[in-house]
């Protein structure tokens, strides 16, 4: 089969999840992108190293994250942490219930915060499972650790999210 | 089973890690433990606002990628083939032209010189009739020294 079509199979698949998982990774727009476009362009050049569709998620992410994880290295402010969007770019959408779209908008705003203040292992696994749809054996591979600390991690990512969102969700 | 237990079988159904066998029992523990549905249902809410969060990929990125992975020795082909008919029109057009100039000029030059021609052959026609008409005379005188009538 053609490569570019293969490329644009699996690039329209992946991309929404991908830039989803570097944009709440980094908190930054321009960073995200800049990644994301690294890591389409590498994966295009190395797809035929890459046998199946299952290897190709768990390439993308792989990959994903040594660009993060490089980029806060370059960076040196992996610690800090970013508020990636501002509330009020939040637009309300027209011909909607103001008041349910502004409940919705709470609970982005405060699911975002919340994302953005969870410990970085535990929002790096919260994510990757979210956004990836890996399995835990993947995550783990991915992150080098024991699956079942991705188990733990993710668990306590849920319940804190659970925890401090709550009246939103309610 | 202690709630630890119960809410990590919620996480593992939510993650599509739990096997056949444990749904069932999973649904029969929801339907008497109200902590477990209470989670259960926290985490439902959860996934939702998650999507709720989930932004569109960027255009202009989308457009970057896509030129990007545009293969070169594609590229080129391409343009040369969608221009190099139009070219090869042009060219014969010209041509065409060119040729049909070329026997424009022709014609022209031979009905000039058909019309030089005809000139020079009205003139010379006018000048052998005037020659004509310049002889003198000829008065033809009829002569009886016929010898059968002596």
């Amino acid at each position: 089969m053609d490569s570019t079509l293969d490329f644009t199979i699996c690039y329209n698949r992946y991309k929404k999840k991908l830039f989803n998982f570097v944009l709440r990774m980094t908190g930054d727009r321009m960073t995200s992108e800049d990644i994301v476009q690294t890591v389409f362009l590498r994966f295009f050049r190395n797809m035929g190293n890459i046998r199946n569709s299952s290897s190709v998620v768990f390439w993308l992410y792989k990959s994903a994250r040594n660009e993060i994880y490089t980029h806060f290295r370059t960076k040196k402010r992996f610690s800090e942490k970013h508020v990636s969007d501002d509330v009020s770019e939040l637009n309300l959408k027209s011909g909607g219930n103001a008041e349910t779209e502004f409940i919705k908008n709470e609970l982005r705003e405060a699911l975002m915060t919340q994302i953005n203040l969870l410990p970085d292992d535990q929002k790096e696994v919260f994510l990757l499972k979210e956004y990836s749809d890996l399995s835990y054996e993947e995550i783990a591979s991915i992150c080098e650790i024991e699956t079942s600390l991705v188990k733990s991690r993710l668990y306590s990512a849920r319940q804190r999210l659970i925890k401090k969102i709550q009246p939103d969700l309610n | 089973m202690s709630n630890n237990d119960i809410y990590e079988k919620i996480d593992s159904w939510y993650d599509g890690e739990l096997d056949r066998k444990d749904e069932a029992n999973l649904f029969a523990l929801l339907s008497v433990d109200e902590n477990a549905r209470d989670y259960f249902q926290q985490l439902s809410k959860l996934k939702n606002g998650l999507g709720q969060i989930e932004e569109d990929f960027p255009d202009a990125l989308d457009e970057r990628i896509l030129r990007s992975t545009q293969p070169a020795d594609r590229s080129i082909p391409v343009t040369y083939k969608s221009s190099f008919q139009p070219y090869l029109g042009y060219a014969f057009s010209i041509v065409f032209a060119l040729i049909a100039l070329f026997f424009y000029m022709e014609i022209r030059s031979y009905r000039t010189n058909l019309e030089n021609i005809s000139v020079k052959v009205k003139e010379q026609d006018q000048t052998i009739k005037m020659m004509f008409n310049a002889y003198p005379t000829i008065v033809v005188k009829p002569g009886l020294n016929n010898p059968s009538e002596q």
